[in-house]
């Protein structure tokens, strides 16, 4: 589980194949029970899912799910990343310091 | 200007990527740069005006220093959204198991 300075990743292991988790991921309503304002834009089978992250006053984001098999399992990378943060990511660092100074003072 | 919008200017990036090391006079600041003071001290009113950069008097000069609440506030997206996937993924697993009794 590797995190970029403004997005998150988390991988997953299922005892299933990418079929079996799919079919689950694809009922969003039964798992995620989406906020409003998050749409589905990019939907692979069995590979990657796509959506959309927009809800009232948060930074716009996306989310990628990716489904590969490893090992007889399926892993599944979820990644959710700010968009409009992209912009200021080399500065990242820059306040990453301030805030240590910050906490410290 | 949103706050990316005043970073999209390469001498204010400069001057937040110098303020990262340490607080800095207006003085300190500008002689980092050819330019004339004037446009060092705009380019701290525009970050100044975004919330990126903040301001003390110590008595004697005013010493500028970034403003760590934009990352604090990424920070706590972050933890929130990890927390929230972490905990709509085990529904995911609850979701491919109760598809399997299903078949």
């Amino acid at each position: 589980m590797a995190d970029g300075p403004c997005e998150l990743r988390i991988t997953r292991r299922y005892e299933a194949s990418p079929a079996e988790v799919w079919e689950a991921l694809t009922e969003l309503d039964r798992w995620l029970a989406p906020p409003q304002g998050v749409t589905v834009t990019h939907a692979e089978t069995e590979r990657r899912l796509e959506l959309d992250w927009r809800p009232e006053g948060e930074p716009r984001s996306t989310v990628t799910v990716e489904l590969r098999v490893e090992a007889g399992r399926t892993v599944l990378v979820l990644e959710h990343a700010q968009i409009d943060a992209t912009l200021g990511m080399r500065y990242v660092a820059a306040w990453s310091r301030a805030l240590d100074r910050f906490e410290v003072s | 200007m949103n706050a990316l919008a005043a970073l999209a200017d390469p001498t204010r990036r400069r001057i937040v990527e110098l303020l990262a090391e340490r607080e800095l006079s207006a003085g300190e600041v500008a002689s980092q740069f050819a330019a004339a003071r004037p446009g060092v001290s705009r380019h701290l009113r525009v970050l100044r005006e975004q919330g990126l950069v903040r301001v003390r008097s110590d008595g004697r000069q005013r010493l500028y220093s970034l403003d760590p609440r934009p990352l604090a506030d990424l920070d706590a997206w972050l933890t929130h959204y990890r927390a929230f996937w972490q905990n709509r993924l085990d529904a995911l697993e609850i979701e491919i198991h109760r598809q399997r009794r299903k078949r």
